[in-house]
Parts: structure tokens; sequence; C-alpha cells
């Protein structure tokens, strides 16, 4: 991977591991599957074929004691950059990767089960949060409606008919979830609030996430 | 729409069928949407035993006060093949129910439109997939799967009923952002018939 890719990467995943007090204990870039490396694995894994389809994927199988993992990323979306609209579809796609990754990775230390709709629904919400906060921190004026309403609204979803309706019912939750947050805490300028609670919330299941996002 | 147009319908449970085929026939005709008669039949149906219920839940649907949809649809397309058929014609109905007739009621909250739509479709193709018994010239499969495929061109024929039934006043910016929020050909022609141009919707992929 070459350097201004890892940069990138690694920033990111600072951001995500600030934003809610990770201390993961590996790093992103070292289970990153690039362009030149994708062929290869996926010869090696002719199980999953469809994995090789996707601009960002998270490969995972389960051994006796261990947890293999490989996030393929396409090299166009290492150096998307956050602040620019045109490039968010790329940016996003990016930080869901990473956020799938770090979320597997803690959970696996823990010792703790996830679902795949935990999974995308946390996925959705470190979209909104992490663009809004990359791009505070890069100096840009961030309206959290106009944000929360290009990443929830009037997208669309290219998933097999299985896997669509948890993309949706995901969307829908992260929406509610930071459309909260939004009211709550970013419009009221509240940032030292909103720290404790997307942290309580990361460390949620997914029941519970569920029912406190019911609950708002 | 003038408050005359249609005489108040008398809903009488022996009259309702009959009622509600006429509107339908008269809904697909104006907005020229192909319907057969099992498609047709299907939605009389539908629309005579939602109306008839106190409650929309049904004993599969019991749950949807206390859980999302969406989770109730990922939980069944994970049963085993009667139930799983079961449960998600039952929440295609309901999607299908809620955003046809009452979609005044959950366009409050736009997003809603939108998700009924997307998990309706989800929930009616799941249906046709676990219907395995005589592969794709299963009859019933294809209505199943006519249903999720052109979901919102039936959602426009329930609306079509439901104003029928209710009569209610149309308002321009509410039809605006449902057809921003869903891209309803019927939406867009009435709008039209209002005087109000739209185009094509923005669309972000994610």
């Amino acid at each position: 991977m070459s350097a201004p890719r890892r940069d990138a990467l690694g920033a990111l995943e600072a951001r995500l591991c600030d934003l809610y007090a990770l201390t993961p204990g590996v790093r992103v870039r070292d289970f990153v599957v690039d362009d030149a490396a994708r062929p290869e694995l996926l010869a090696a894994l002719p199980q999953a074929p469809d994995a090789g389809t996707g601009r960002e994927a998270l490969l995972i199988h389960e051994g006796e004691d261990e947890l293999n993992l490989a996030l393929l990323l396409e090299d166009r979306l290492t150096t998307s950059d956050p602040c620019d609209d045109d490039a968010l579809d790329e940016h996003c796609a990016l930080l869901e990767g990473v956020s799938h990754l770090l979320y597997v990775v803690d959970r696996a230390q823990a010792g703790r089960t996830v679902s795949r709709l935990e999974l995308e629904l946390q996925a959705e919400v470190d979209k909104f949060l992490g663009t809004f906060v990359m791009r505070r921190l890069a100096g840009m004026a961030v309206c959290p409606d106009t944000l929360r309403n290009r990443l929830f609204r009037g997208f669309t979803v290219d998933a097999d008919p299985e896997a669509r309706p948890r993309y949706v019912e995901a969307s829908r939750q992260a929406e509610r979830y930071c459309t909260w947050l939004t009211q709550t805490y970013l419009q009221r300028a509240r940032l030292d609030a909103l720290l404790p609670e997307v942290r309580r919330f990361w460390r949620m299941s997914q029941s519970e996430k569920l029912g406190h996002i019911a609950a708002r | 729409m003038e408050a005359d147009d249609h005489p108040k319908p008398t809903l009488s449970p022996g009259h309702l069928d009959a009622y509600f085929r006429e509107g339908l026939n008269e809904a697909a005709s104006r907005q020229r949407v192909e319907l057969d008669d099992p498609t047709r039949e299907y939605l009389v149906q539908l629309l005579t035993s939602f109306s008839g219920r106190e409650s929309l839940l049904t004993e599969t649907l019991d749950d949807l006060m206390n859980e999302p949809i969406g989770v109730q649809v990922l939980k069944a397309m994970q049963a085993p093949p009667t139930r799983r058929f079961q449960t998600l014609k039952q929440l295609g109905d309901y999607s299908l129910y809620m955003t046809g007739f009452f979609a005044d009621s959950i366009t409050r909250t736009l997003n809603d439109e939108k998700y009924f739509i997307d998990l309706g479709q989800g929930a009616y193709r799941g249906a046709a997939s676990a219907l395995t018994r005589g592969g794709d010239g299963n009859p019933f499969r294809r209505l199943l799967e006519d249903l999720g495929s052109r979901f919102v061109h039936f959602v426009d024929l329930l609306n079509d009923v439901s104003e029928r039934c209710f009569n209610r006043e149309q308002d321009v910016l509410r039809l605006c952002d449902r057809f921003a929020a869903t891209g309803s050909p019927r939406v867009a022609a009435r709008l039209a018939q209002m005087g109000v141009a739209v185009g094509a919707r923005t669309r972000f992929d994610h």
C-alpha cells in the first residue's frame, strides 16, 4: 500500500478510535487487501465468489480459536477526500469497511457475538458521525441536516433480496438516531455531551441499540 | 377536486368487496396500470380483510408494535419455508396496505413511505421465493413477484381507492415531498394536473 493511502486510512481509523475511545490493539491497514492483492486472495477463496465484486467487503473466517479477517478495499476508496461532496459515496464506502473491521475486532476480543444488522446499523451511524467529525476538523462548516439527508434519503440499495431489508432497516434506525443526535447535541453545540452518548451506543448490543433508538 | 365528485360511500361488509373492486378497476384504467383478474382479486381481498379488522395485527405480526418491521422481515427470511412464506406475505400485505391506504398518515414522516415500499417489495419477493412448489410456473408465485416488482404502482392504485373512500383534499407541498421520496408516477401525474412540473429525482447510491 502506498504511503498516501496508508496515511489516509490511518487518519480515518484514528478519528473513529478517538470518537468512540477505542484501543483495538490492531491496525486496520494490516488487514487491508488492495487492488493488487485482491485476485490472489480471491483465487484462494473459491467459496466466496461474490467478495470480488464489491468496492468494499469484510471477509470473516472463524477457526476454532481464531478469527481470520480481510478487508477488501478498492484503492480509489482510500484516497477519497472526506470534504469533497462528489466523493462522499466513496468516502462512505471506506468508512463502512473500517467501521466493520473495528467493530468485529472489538466484539471478538470481548467474546461477544455480532449480528449483521447491528454491524450495518453502527456503520451507518459511523458514516454520519465520521464524516461530520472529519469535515469539522478540516475547518469546514457542516450542516448536520444536509449531511444526514444526503446519507439517509433518496439512496438506493444494490443488494440481493435477502440482504436488502437489513440495509433498509439499518439506514432507517441510523437516521432516527442521527436525527436525535443532531437535535439534542449538534444543533445545541453540546459536543462534550455527544461523546459519552455515542461511546455508550457503540458498545450496546443490537437489541440495546434498537431499544435505545425507539426510546428517543 | 370538488367535494361532491364522489358520493360518500357506504361501507357495509356485504358491499365492501364490490366497492373496492370497482375502485381498483377505475384506478387501473385511469392510471393505465395493467391489472389482471388474480391480482385485482388479491388486492380486493387484502383491502376487505384489513378493513374488517379492529387491529391491523395478526398472530404472526403481533410484535409489530414492539419490533421494527425490517427486523421482522429479516427474522422471517431465516424461518422454515412455510412460516417464511406466511410471514413475508403478511408483512408485504401490511406494508402495501399502510403505504397505499394510509399514505397521508405515514407521509408525515416521509421516509416511512420509502421504508414501507422498500420492505414491502422485499417481503413479497421473499414470499415468492419461499414458494418452491410448482417452480416458476406457480401462478401465486408469479402474482407475489408481480406485487414485489410493481409495488409502487399498486400503492398508487390503493391511494386512489383510499381517496375515493376518504375524499381527501390534496396538498401540493405534501405531494411534492411524496414524489421526492418515492418517485411515484401517480403522484407525478397528479402534480402535473395541478400545474406542477417535476423532474427526475436525484439519487445517491451507497
